[in-house]
């Protein structure tokens, strides 16, 4: 089976070779260091949006806005953490404020939600997939952001609740509870046929 | 670099180095060193913060003063005997946003 992981894997105790380069006062070693970051995260960071957001233009902005603030707040990072999980955090919270902003609350049937999703689905011309995995992403599409942060996190990324919770600033008894809830509401639109 | 694992999402033609191009460009307008920044907003930030440990200062002290004061009446009793609630409002909030409460309420019933 092949792996539906986008965020590489990392190892704890490890930074990247380029990390230090990025506050380098040389600007040929900050440019590279630039090369290194962005061949390790733009994609993660993009496919990751994309994941929480669906539509490719908001997904190129939240990533942009992600990678800028990683620049503008390199200098704050006091290696506490991974470099991993200190992005992830700044992009969790950056897709938190994407998703807030565009928060609709449908006070309509579930299928009616669905069904909305799926067909924005279906005209997406940069969406490609079979009926199954269009019901799966229509369905993650349609979880309150938390739940689908989680959901993202844990079932494509395979990060285990400790690390979402160093990410999200959540207990992990907190995060199960969502995850749990997520995965009731994934599975009512998968697997019922319509 | 890692390869990509296979994804529905797609991507137009040379989207990535376009948006490579966009952030670099944005990067070298934005190039103010954040130290500077820092300096130039941090006296500032420093009065603010002053003026607002001294008020809440005052206002914690006007509390205890009032609170001291014998009550007289039973509204008087009531308010300085308001129940708290055993849930911790940003709990309720978190609930509220992710749909939780809803969901748990729905069990219940």
């Amino acid at each position: 089976m092949m792996s539906k992981k986008i965020i590489p894997d990392h190892n704890a105790f490890e930074q990247p070779d380029w990390l230090d380069g990025m506050t380098d006062s040389n600007p040929h070693i900050r440019s590279q260091s630039f090369e290194g970051f962005m061949n390790a995260w733009q994609k993660p960071i993009y496919f990751y949006m994309r994941r929480l957001l669906m539509n490719h233009q908001d997904a190129d902005d939240a990533s942009q806005e992600v990678i800028i603030q990683v620049f503008k707040s390199i200098d704050s990072f006091q290696k506490k953490s991974t470099f991993s999980t200190w992005l992830i955090t700044i992009a969790y919270r950056k897709a938190m404020d994407a998703m807030r902003k565009r928060k609709t609350h449908a006070w309509t049937s579930l299928d009616a939600t669905n069904q909305a999703a799926l067909s924005h689905l279906n005209e997406d011309a940069l969406f490609d997939a079979d009926e199954a995995e269009r019901r799966l992403h229509s369905a993650i599409a349609n979880l309150p952001p938390r739940q689908r942060q989680v959901f993202i996190l844990r079932y494509f990324d395979e990060l285990s609740f400790r690390e979402i919770a160093a990410i999200s600033g959540k207990t992990e008894g907190a995060l199960k509870a969502s995850f749990h809830h997520a995965v009731k509401k994934v599975r009512a639109t998968v697997v019922l046929p319509r | 670099m890692k390869e990509m694992p296979p994804s529905p999402f797609n991507v137009p033609e040379g989207f990535f180095d376009a948006q490579r191009q966009r952030i670099l460009e944005r990067l070298k307008e934005d190039s103010t060193p954040s130290s500077r920044l820092n300096q130039t907003h941090r006296g500032s930030w420093m009065r603010a913060a002053a003026f607002w440990i001294g008020l809440t200062g005052v206002v914690i002290a006007l509390q205890q003063w009032n609170a001291a004061t014998p009550c007289q009446s039973y509204s008087c009793l009531l308010k300085q005997h308001e129940p708290s609630l055993a849930i911790p409002d940003d709990m309720l909030e978190d609930w509220l946003e992710d749909g939780t409460l809803f969901d748990i309420l729905l069990e219940e019933v």
